[in-house]
């Protein structure tokens, strides 16, 4: 599968659970929502520009989507976060938020978290 | 609260040995006597024999905290791990405390490895106390979303940063 590009300007998608919510009394972003698993490589996100909406959600009873900007992630919240194209046999528009160190700390959580916005 | 109570750099803050609110309260028999008064006593999914004391929203908290316990493997859809039960008896405990001080969460969620976050917020303060899985636990404060601590949860701790957070100045009536 061809590997695209991911630029400044692009928005990732990531999946905010609805129960347990991950969606705060005052609207915004736990940042449970962009926590890094252990053993994880990266945080899974769909790229925005080849992902279908109605496929990154899953099922919109449980599930509501948050995107970012790749930019910001990069340039702002920084700390040797990146964003990198990482299709899947079932999900060409699958992405993963890196970090340079294997670990994302929990301050970048809560910056990527106030960064991103529900759809 | 005002604005101006909140105005604190990391240097106002501090952490010293305070006495508990009652001496039977922080002992891990009486954590597991809270539990089983609550929880196991309840059904499955719901708690049936609140006290006097524990009102409505309190046994929200709890029951909301218990539910998670009901959380299946891979409930985000990105694999995160089942809570954990120490993680979450640990976080009822605290919300008991919380709930005797008249207090209440402003927010709680589980973590995607297991954890359970439960948050305060006042204006533009936050404290946030995260139950590790593994039963370590932290406690993170936030001013203006920035974080300017962090501290391992023990009794000390917990009396300090609620203080902090609730009564800055010391002169509230339902704080020792």
């Amino acid at each position: 599968m061809e590997i695209v590009q991911i630029g400044n300007e692009d928005f990732l998608l990531r999946r905010i659970p609805i129960s347990p919510s991950y969606i705060k009394p005052d609207g915004s972003i736990s940042s449970f929502a962009f926590t890094l698993k252990k053993g994880e490589d990266g945080i899974s996100t769909d790229l925005e520009r080849l992902a279908d909406k109605d496929k990154s959600v899953l099922d919109r009873t449980k599930y509501r989507l948050a995107k970012i900007n790749a930019g910001i992630i990069r340039n702002d919240i920084n700390d040797g976060l990146d964003c990198k194209h990482n299709p899947l046999p079932d999900n060409y528009a699958h992405s993963l938020i890196t970090s340079q160190s294997g670990k994302i700390s929990d301050s970048k959580s809560r910056a990527m978290s106030r960064s991103a916005v529900i759809v | 609260m005002s604005n101006s109570l909140k105005q604190i750099s990391p240097s106002d803050i501090v952490f010293k040995s305070m006495p508990p609110v009652t001496n039977q309260e922080y002992s891990p028999e009486n954590q597991f006597m809270l539990v089983d008064k609550y929880v196991i006593f309840g059904t499955s999914t719901s708690v049936s024999k609140p006290t006097d004391q524990m009102g409505e929203q309190a046994l929200f908290e709890v029951n909301k905290l218990h539910s998670f316990l009901h959380l299946p493997e891979n409930w985000d859809s990105y694999n995160a791990a089942k809570p954990s039960k120490v993680a979450v008896e640990n976080a009822i405990d605290f919300t008991l405390r919380l709930t005797q001080r008249q207090q209440f969460p402003f927010f709680v969620a589980p973590s995607p490895n297991g954890d359970i976050l439960i948050e305060l917020k006042d204006n533009n303060v936050t404290l946030e106390f995260i139950f590790g899985e593994d039963g370590t636990n932290r406690i993170f404060g936030l001013v203006n979303k920035e974080e300017i601590f962090e501290k391992e949860l023990n009794e000390t701790n917990e009396y300090c940063s609620l203080r902090w957070l609730y009564c800055p100045y010391g002169d509230c009536s339902n704080w020792e």
